[in-house]
């Protein structure tokens, strides 16, 4: 509850933009990855490039329609504060679009490959600056008991990853979905799918996802237990159960968002033989997004209903 | 500013006065009075406590805003600058006393201003001079002499671990 009135100040716009921008973020993480260190699946790297810049720019827009005065958002850039982790945040947003946007254009118009490694680095070097941020900027207010935790931007980064892996997995697996309604865009340039991935790819992608969901199940779980040795933790922690965003903590993030495509992904594998396009391949990153956004809606809105000034 | 809290009766006109000086919309308030329990029964009381910016020297709303629209003024106190407030609402969040709120209606924080327009033509605040019980004295604490400067000697910020630096103090009850 807030001091003055009890109005929330961030509220769903923000929750949106911190899930597009992780989602952006990982998948610009295994694009600029598989670029510079996988040539033989780059043509994965080129149908991301499609989908990143949308991804970043729809987390802009968001950021932007939260403000109070969304027709002033290029003051966050004219005027710089190093002192605030926003001023960052605005340019790291900004460079990241740019950077994705440059890479699309450059596999479109194909310019050198030169250029596009070059762009593919700087994506790769820029996604966890973006993806860890926002709970650097959580991070940064001391006042808020909830977001104030040193965890908080490695559980951002890690579930970025995740979500950045899961959303290529749909972008990848997408192409049956086009190819089954016949959609194909008259010039082939524009066409994200024009170079056909392979099962091993998309295998590939499963493995990478299953290392990066038991990366991100160690962070939540460290995360989440390392609140009873903080001063204020067991107070967050009753709060939380108290408010009912425990619950959808644990059951939307931690069971549906990430034991649940853990299981799914150790059961997929254990089938033989293993079938990497059917119905579980769809809904494994469907529930890793889930529990994505999930986890952004309880850390914006939990955060400022168990903030509470001690007045 | 000095609040002395064995003065304040809790009649929140301190509240309504700088609602009906700033013209503040419905619902939103830039001072309130907190009021608590304090004791054990049958040895208990009420208690009331006028809250609003602390006008921090070393204020978080500052450190955080990224255009600069929160800053100081010349007399010390903070004040938002609105032709470059975007809105973002970090100040909000990062403000430890919760004294500032979004105003949806205009996109701006909403926070005391220390009445900087009725000071500026040599009047006390508008708190301040409603004040019933006189529990607020307001001043410059720079001159030994000043009423404000007499009081503060026995005064406290609120909260000092937040490391803020408040420029507003309270006197603590006396038993």
């Amino acid at each position: 509850m807030r001091g003055v009135t009890e109005k929330i100040a961030w509220g769903w716009y923000i929750v949106w933009y911190l899930f597009l921008a992780g989602v952006a973020a990982g998948a610009g993480a295994v694009a600029g990855g598989v670029e510079l260190f996988c040539p033989g699946r780059r043509r994965l790297a080129r149908t991301l490039a499609f989908f990143i810049p949308v991804l970043a720019g729809l987390a802009g827009l968001a950021l932007v329609l939260e403000l109070g005065r969304p027709a002033r958002f290029y003051l966050a850039l004219l005027y710089f504060n190093p002192a605030s982790l926003m001023s960052w945040g605005s340019y790291l947003v900004l460079l990241f679009t740019g950077a994705a946007a440059f890479y699309l254009l450059v596999w479109i118009l194909r310019w050198p490959e030169a250029g596009r490694r070059w762009l593919a680095g700087i994506l790769l070097v820029l996604s966890p600056a973006l993806a860890s941020y926002s709970g650097l900027l959580f991070m940064a207010i001391r006042a808020n008991p909830f977001w104030a935790h040193p965890l908080l931007p490695a559980v951002f980064w890690a579930s970025s990853l995740s979500t950045g892996l899961a959303f290529s997995e749909l972008a990848v697996l997408a192409r049956e979905v086009r190819r089954r309604y016949g959609w194909s865009p008259a010039w082939r340039d524009f066409d994200p799918w024009a170079k056909p991935w392979s099962v091993g790819d998309l295998k590939w992608l499963q493995q990478l996802h299953l290392l990066a969901l038991a990366g991100e199940l160690i962070f939540f779980l460290l995360w989440l237990t390392s609140w009873l040795f903080l001063p204020l933790g067991p107070a967050v922690l009753r709060k939380l159960w108290e408010t009912g965003y425990g619950l959808v903590l644990g059951w939307a993030v931690l069971v549906l968002g990430l034991l649940f495509p853990l299981g799914l992904s150790l059961y997929a594998r254990s089938r033989t033989p293993r079938d990497e396009q059917g119905i579980l391949a769809w809904l494994n990153p469907l529930l890793v997004l889930l529990g994505g956004f999930m986890l952004r809606y309880v850390v914006v809105f939990a955060g400022q209903l168990i903030f509470s000034p001690r007045l | 500013m000095v609040i002395d809290l064995n003065r304040c009766t809790g009649c929140h006109a301190c509240t309504v006065a700088c609602k009906a000086e700033n013209q503040l919309p419905d619902g939103i308030t830039r001072s309130r009075v907190v009021e608590r329990e304090v004791g054990i029964y049958p040895a208990v009381r009420r208690i009331f406590r006028k809250q609003a910016c602390m006008h921090c020297q070393k204020a978080p709303c500052i450190e955080v805003c990224p255009t600069g629209a929160s800053r100081h003024t010349g007399y010390g106190t903070v004040e938002i600058e609105t032709k470059l407030c975007i809105g973002c609402g970090y100040c909000v969040q990062a403000c430890p006393y919760g004294a500032r709120v979004l105003n949806r209606q205009t996109g701006y924080p909403e926070k005391c201003t220390f009445c900087l327009h009725r000071i500026e033509e040599g009047l006390k605040p508008a708190c301040e001079t409603t004040c019933i019980g006189r529990a607020i004295v307001s001043g410059d604490l720079n001159d030994p002499h000043s009423e404000v400067s007499r009081r503060v000697a026995e005064a406290q910020s609120l909260h000092p671990e937040y490391g803020t630096k408040p420029s507003i103090y309270y006197i603590p009850l006396r038993r």
